[in-house]
């Protein structure tokens, strides 16, 4: 227990959320503490909301009063875990790595829990039971799943990036709770700590590969005969494929997975794996990408074999919450254009709500799936207005989709800039999303009120337009 | 059994007495044109469109015009299932149907069922207009039955939003001393019918009164099958001020202050075949119109240009219209006409009726309305599912064709036939049986057709629902039984079940 003691640590944190209302700002810094714990070779592994977002970061061990400025080798948004090193070697001496592991726990056995919560300065342990091994939505980037160890100990706001203890040895590691509930505490279970560092040992952090398929039981006997799917065969049929996932253009609609990777899929989509029933997106779960899944395929009244190599995933239109990027703008007029991204949504949730919000959240929710993205990079918000006389009668098309400038379709928020440059019989006319009216601005006076917006609103840049990060 | 028998002859002979003591207050309804009505009304329930809410009560006022014709507010007689009518000092109450109800004026017309149950109305004369200097006399009806008046005036006329249905229409805001208890109290000038209260808000003290060339209209037209109702123009459009926007536009100088811009014709409309998006209209109907869509009107002063149309016009009447398209000079004629909830996209049917709906194999379709969504709680946008929202927010009054409207499957009724479609709710229905629907009826011919619902294909989803057909009849009984409902489908043309 000593030995492991020795390798939790307290994370201190600075950081500062970036504004997306005034895109050109950020909000106060403000500080926060969590842990983590030493692994092999000289790194630390935490979670990465304690680290996102942070101007400064300092750890400090239990047996020392001193803290070490630290700094981040690798993150891992969608799966809440990062790496952070000290390069003062004084930091790791006496330190012993922590040792993971060989399996999963089970129901009901024992697992302590240490960490820095809130309410002292020195380490807490807790010790409760394993309640549930299930998926759930990893909060810091809101839309990923993947596995989650539920426990009955304490785990409160510090805990975060504590290691969980079965045996003595690593299981988990502390990262969210629910504010509501009583004793549920949920910890990223081994596998994903695992896919985590198998990732990175090529010095770069690739993600998850999706394999994009929107899938639903075919336990209905209608639909059965419907598909043909003989007696004695069961899966999940496909009803969607994604785009901008490793499936698209390899599955396609009403193909049923009968297996993955060998192993039978049944009705309700699981599969049996080391002895439990699992959803048989736990075999995805644990690939690179760059693997491929094999899938045994009901397609057209015969049965195939389908080879899906997966990809790494890059999705414009999937908002996860954004983290250490500088939102993009672009200011014209006083008029204020951004991206749509989740951060943005929840500023503009901040104003009354118009039906162009609405809108928004429509083109979140189905951007794909109804096609709304085709020929887009990204849908271009105006996000505010800051009055001068140019701009006087355009309040109501704020938070409208930019879709046009001068007569160009507007695919990214570069755009708009080089659609600028050709103004239509002396105008800019704006056209917006399910708007039938248009924003004209007289072109020979915009560039003047873009100087005195910036001037009186006091705006350093009039765009951040590339994919600047913070550090 | 002897004590029930004493209870009845002692209960007839106290009645007895009554009666004999009658002739000496006997209650006399006050002769005059002023009736309170009593209104049972049901809405149905926008959920289980099978069924009905539970019956409520509301009551208000009506005015004789005839003597057997009562007219009074539509959102009094909304949703009847019974309406009553009472004089003062009565207590008996006699009933009415309702002949027309209107609720882009808010005006409805009753004709009382047995003729010789009142026959002590004095039918009330409508006034030619509603005068802003002639002192108002308001009728209602106080806690005793007696009839009382209050003095009123009319601050001010104008075009206003309808506060019962999303219509704009000429009303007149009034002043009044007496606190008015109910919608539908005539206001008189020189004893001729000046317009009927619809709202009063006690704290001000101020109430809206549709006045009398609307009444007068709509009595005309009432009395004089079949009713055309008020004329719309069939588009939409937005104040044209920002001199950039007008510039660009093309809009001369010399039309300053000038002149409002078309944004959208709704289709099979008069507007739809003249007008387009961007037209800058400077002159309706002879009228020029200012950049806020004001007009003098010779009789009420400024008055917005909806007036122009529903109140000087008449459904398939044309009006010249003067134009500014493309930067040019033009000259057009639109065709007016009547729009109607049930035109739009989506309609509100805020009236409450039953929705066209199928339940075949525990599937539930019906056609979508804003009464639908809204049923969903104050914070609807944010519930339904936001594909919803978004059609409602954009384009609930824009139909591609005339008669489309939106077919959803609102849910599934669990059976063991239908498993692993319980959780579809609100999704939007784009065919069924592979066919291509615009709307209930186009559901109603496919499936009587093909002699059932065989597939329900919806918005975005590879895979259809598929409906068991070997189950189908029994699964039907079963969940009606289950269920308790009486019919499985609602056609709009034949009546709904009471």
């Amino acid at each position: 227990m000593s030995a492991i003691r020795s390798s939790v640590v307290k994370i201190h944190a600075t950081f500062q959320v970036d504004d997306y209302a005034m895109p050109w700002q950020a909000e106060r810094p403000m500080s926060g503490t969590g842990s983590g714990f030493i692994i092999e070779k000289k790194r630390i592994l935490t979670n990465a909301h304690v680290i996102s977002n942070a101007r400064f970061l300092q750890v400090q061990k239990d047996s020392d009063p001193r803290r070490y400025p630290a700094r981040v080798l690798f993150v891992g948004h969608d799966c809440d875990l990062a790496i952070l090193t000290v390069d003062d070697p004084v930091f790791f001496e006496g330190t012993t790595p922590a040792v993971f592991g060989k399996s999963l726990p089970r129901l009901n056995d024992e697992v302590i829990v240490l960490g820095y919560p809130m309410g002292g300065d020195r380490i807490s342990l807790t010790k409760g039971v394993v309640s549930r091994i299930d998926y759930s939505v990893y909060m810091h980037s809101g839309v990923d799943q993947h596995l989650v160890l539920q426990v009955d100990a304490a785990i409160n706001p510090g805990n975060s990036g504590g290691p969980v203890l079965y045996n003595g040895r690593v299981v988990g590691l502390a990262f969210q709770g629910i504010s509501w509930a009583e004793n549920i505490g949920y910890a990223i279970p081994l596998p994903v700590i695992h896919r985590f560092l198998d990732d990175i040992r090529d010095g770069e952090y690739d993600g998850y590969p999706e394999l994009g398929a929107a899938t639903i039981e075919v336990c209905n006997e209608a639909l059965r005969r419907d598909l043909g799917l003989p007696k004695g065969k069961s899966g999940i049929v496909v009803h969607y494929v994604d785009p901008f996932t490793s499936a698209y253009g390899i599955l396609k609609e009403r193909d049923v997975l009968l297996s993955i990777d060998g192993s039978r899929i049944e009705d309700d989509g699981s599969i049996r794996m080391d002895g439990e029933t699992v959803l048989f997106a736990e075999v995805l779960e644990r690939k690179q990408c760059g693997e491929d899944a094999v899938f045994q395929v009901w397609r057209d009244n015969r049965e195939i074999s389908v080879r899906v190599p997966l990809k790494k995933w890059t999705d414009p239109f999937l908002y996860r919450h954004r983290y250490d990027e500088r939102p993009r703008y672009f200011m014209v007029a006083g008029l204020i254009f951004s991206p749509l991204t989740r951060e943005l949504m929840a500023a503009l949730e901040q104003a009354p709500l118009n039906r162009q919000f609405h809108q928004l959240v429509y083109c979140m929710t189905y951007a794909k799936m109804d096609e709304l993205y085709h020929g887009r990079d990204e849908f271009v918000v105006l996000v505010r207005r800051l009055p001068h006389q140019i701009n006087t009668y355009s309040d109501s098309f704020l938070s409208g989709i930019l879709v046009e400038v001068n007569g160009r379709f507007i695919a990214r928020l570069e755009d708009i800039p080089a659609a600028l440059e050709k103004p239509l019989n002396g105008f800019h006319v704006l056209k917006f999303l399910g708007m039938d009216d248009s924003l004209v601005i007289p072109a020979e006076d915009a560039r003047q009120a873009t100087e005195e917006c910036m001037k009186q609103y006091g705006i350093p840049a009039v765009s951040n337009i590339g994919k600047e990060t913070a550090k | 059994m002897t004590m029930v028998r004493l209870h009845s002859g002692l209960l007839a002979a106290l009645a007895l007495t009554a009666l004999a003591s009658a002739p000496q207050a006997r209650s006399e309804p006050v002769p005059g044109a002023l009736v309170r009505v009593l209104v049972t009304y049901q809405q149905a329930d926008p959920f289980l469109p099978w069924q009905y809410q539970a019956p409520g009560m509301k009551s208000g006022y009506g005015v004789a015009v005839a003597s057997n014709l009562i007219l009074t507010t539509e959102n009094l007689v909304r949703s009847a299932k019974l309406v009553e009518l009472q004089q003062p000092r009565a207590g008996e109450k006699t009933k009415a149907d309702v002949l027309i109800s209107d609720p882009q004026v808010n005006l409805a017309l009753l004709r009382i069922a047995d003729r010789a149950a009142i026959t002590s109305l004095v039918p009330a004369e409508v006034a030619e207009r509603a005068e802003r200097e002639t002192p108002l006399a308001i009728l209602q009806i106080n806690e005793t039955g007696e009839q009382q008046s209050g003095a009123g005036r009319i601050l001010q006329v104008a075009m206003n939003d309808l506060p019962s249905s999303p219509y704009a229409c000429l009303s007149a805001t009034v002043i009044s001393d007496l606190n008015v208890n109910g919608e539908g109290a005539p206001a008189l000038q020189n004893n001729k019918l000046a317009g009927l209260i619809i709202t009063y808000d006690a704290s001000s003290r101020t109430g809206i009164l549709i006045p009398a060339p609307i009444l007068t209209r709509f009595l005309a037209d009432a009395q004089n099958p079949p009713y055309e109702g008020f004329a719309s123009a069939g588009f939409t459009w937005a104040p044209l001020i920002d001199p950039a926007k007008r510039a660009y536009l093309g809009v001369p100088k010399d039309r300053d202050g000038r002149g409002i811009l078309v944004l959208s014709c709704l289709p099979g409309t008069g507007a739809r075949e003249s007008l387009k998006p961007n037209d800058v209209i400077l002159e309706w109907d002879g009228f020029p119109l200012d950049n806020m869509g004001f007009y003098e009107d010779p009789e009420y002063g400024r008055m917005q240009m909806s007036q122009l149309i529903k109140g000087r016009r008449k459904p398939g009447e044309t009006v010249p219209v003067s134009l500014i398209r493309d930067g040019r000079p033009l000259n057009v004629n639109v065709r007016l006409c009547r729009w109607d909830d049930r035109q739009n996209l989506i309609p509100e049917n805020f009236s409450g009726e039953p929705v066209p709906f199928l339940i075949d194999g525990g599937y539930v379709l019906m056609e979508l309305t804003g009464r639908y969504l809204r049923a969903h709680g104050a914070n609807w946008e944010r519930v339904v599912d936001p594909r919803l929202t978004q059609k409602y927010l954009f384009e609930r009054h824009l139909p591609e064709t005339p008669g489309q409207h939106v077919v959803i499957l609102a849910g599934v009724l669990p059976d063991p036939s239908n498993i692993g479609f319980h959780e579809i709710r609100n999704a939007i229905v784009t065919a069924v049986n592979g066919k291509p629907v615009a709307n209930m009826d186009d559901v109603f011919a496919i499936v009587d057709g093909d002699g059932g619902l065989r597939r329900i294909t919806l918005k975005s989803v590879g895979v259809d629902v598929v409906v068991d057909q070997d189950a189908r009849q029994a699964v039907n009984a079963r969940l009606a039984a289950q269920y308790r409902i009486p019919v499985l489908r609602y056609r709009r043309d034949t009546p709904p079940q009471k």
